[in-house]
């Protein structure tokens, strides 16, 4: 393991609502790893997500992730917390009312900058990273797929996060495309930015090796074998 | 070259929403201007109401100014004129084009105070002790008034003036719940929008401004585009109705035009802020 923790998790319980969903999960997750999180529909991998970028609140158990106590998160600090991490969806989430441009301006002036030629500059370099420099002005409607995802990947580099949240992110995504999706994402994660990613993707699991984190019956465990899954 | 369209096709979807904001206030503007004009005319009619006081024929002229200064200093009074004997031939004579007293060989008129009452005494009971008193005065034959005149306009003015302040806060309670149901389908649309606008680290603020200056200017336009269709009807009307010109009442009008497109303003963005709100602490799976 790392040196440096990026996530770490002790004795968490996290809740749907009342229900309570995983028990007792302990994790940690250093810089630049890359870490898959599986298990069958609605075993808490996306729960657990959420509990990192905060849109569930952490009830039970001690948790910080890129050096913000999870624990009492207030609604207000919430969007603080997910500057430091990028967060990638299964449906994309882009603002589907503009370019890819202006999507990623938002996140910029959203996130306190404030001069055009850094804004400029920083777009220009994501959108490179993602090899789509060429299409910028583009609405994300007019964007296959595969292209939006990457989209969204420079979207959540723009402001050097420590870790990526993935949250099966070549669910919708032919087997071509997730290949190319998965390398950009292991290669980011060479780069020190560690990427937790849930899917349920077996063969992505067995082309493209990764720690796996296995969510079954109420519990996170560490696994090597992909076994009945 | 394939922003153009986009941005053409994203500057018409807000338009509906501006032209039903501004119908709403320009009915609601429509009352506004009704009720102005009725009250306009109600003071009107009160204040146009006028007892002749009658005179004796053998009524000393002293006598009779003493009676005038007297009606004057009173507190009913609005204003007194006198109108003597050879007066009223005169204005007879010119409502009949006719020299009659040459004609019938004397003038048959009797001398006349005109008195206006205040708005505040033009009813029926106030009518009838000013009648009283003036009545109990030597000089004095007769006081003529149209007393069932008064009770008919009394009881419209308050029915009108009742149903009419009804229908105003019936109008304005519809105006509200429409302009916030435009605004609500709006960002209901925009719902999944908002949610990611706060999952790349957006604070609720930075989300909230942009909305609330769009519904700002937005509730701008429709009170604007209300008070140009209001101010079109206004100097139409006279066209179709020559008499309501008399009725106007500018300042008022000004005052209504204010309201409103601050009313506009208002009900725009406080909707927008409370809508934008709500999907703000909205849950994600919620949503769908």
């Amino acid at each position: 393991m790392s040196i440096e923790t990026v996530i770490s998790l002790t004795h968490v319980s996290i809740f749907q609502g009342h229900n309570l969903i995983l028990s007792d999960v302990n994790i940690s997750i250093g810089k630049g790893e890359f870490v898959y999180l599986i298990g069958q529909t609605g075993s808490g991998k996306s729960s657990l997500l959420k509990t990192l970028y905060g849109e569930l609140p952490l009830e039970k158990g001690e948790g910080s992730i890129a050096e913000i106590n999870l624990q009492g998160l207030k609604p207000a600090q919430v969007p603080y917390l997910r500057r430091k991490l990028g967060i990638v969806f299964q449906d994309f989430q882009l603002l589907t009312d503009r370019t890819v441009y202006k999507n990623l301006e938002f996140v910029l002036k959203a996130t306190g900058w404030k001069n055009e030629s850094d804004m400029k500059a920083r777009i220009q370099e994501v959108l490179e990273l993602v090899n789509l420099q060429t299409k910028d002005f583009k609405m994300p409607h007019e964007l296959s797929g595969g292209e939006q995802q990457r989209v969204v990947i420079a979207r959540a580099l723009l402001n050097h996060p420590e870790i990526i949240l993935a949250d099966e992110p070549t669910g919708n995504l032919d087997p071509k495309v997730s290949d190319d999706i998965m390398n950009l994402l292991i290669e980011i994660s060479k780069k020190g930015t560690a990427v937790l990613m849930a899917t349920h993707d077996y063969r992505i699991i067995q082309k493209f090796t990764g720690r796996i984190l296995r969510c079954e019956k109420g519990h996170i465990e560490e696994t090597t074998t992909l076994g009945h899954f | 070259m394939d922003i153009q369209p986009v941005k053409k096709r994203r500057k018409i979807s807000y338009l509906p929403s501006i032209i039903s904001i501004a119908m709403v206030l320009f009915m609601m503007g429509l009352l506004g201007i009704i009720f102005i004009n009725a009250s306009t005319l109600s003071d009107h009619l009160r204040e146009n109401f006028q007892l002749t006081v009658f005179f004796r024929e053998d009524a000393a002229e002293t006598e009779m100014r003493k009676i005038v200064r007297q009606l004057e200093g009173s507190e009913y009074t609005s204003r007194v004129t006198f109108v003597g004997k050879e007066e009223a031939a005169k204005e007879f004579a010119a409502q009949m084009g006719q020299d009659f007293v040459g004609f019938l060989g004397f003038n048959p008129l009797l001398p006349s105070a005109e008195l206006f009452v205040d708005a505040a005494y033009a009813n029926a009971d106030a009518l009838r002790k000013i009648e009283q008193e003036i009545r109990l005065k030597k000089a004095v034959q007769d006081v003529v008034y149209q007393v069932s005149i008064i009770d008919e306009i009394n009881k419209n003015i308050r029915t009108i003036g009742a149903v009419l302040t009804g229908i105003i806060l019936l109008f304005l309670l519809i105006a509200i719940t429409l302009i916030n149901n435009t605004i609500r389908l709006n960002l209901y649309a925009r719902r999944f929008i908002i949610k990611s606008m706060q999952m790349v680290g957006a604070t609720h603020w930075f989300i909230i401004k942009p909305f609330a200056i769009k519904s700002f200017l937005h509730g701008l336009y429709g009170g604007i585009l209300a008070c140009l269709l209001l101010s079109g009807l206004l100097s139409w009307a006279p066209y179709w109705v020559p008499e309501i010109e008399a009725l106007y009442n500018n300042s008022q009008f000004a005052i209504l035009f204010v309201v409103v497109i601050i009313a506009g303003v208002m009900i725009s963005m406080v909707s927008s802020m409370l809508s934008t709100n709500h999907y703000l602490k909205m849950k994600i799976d919620d949503l769908y």
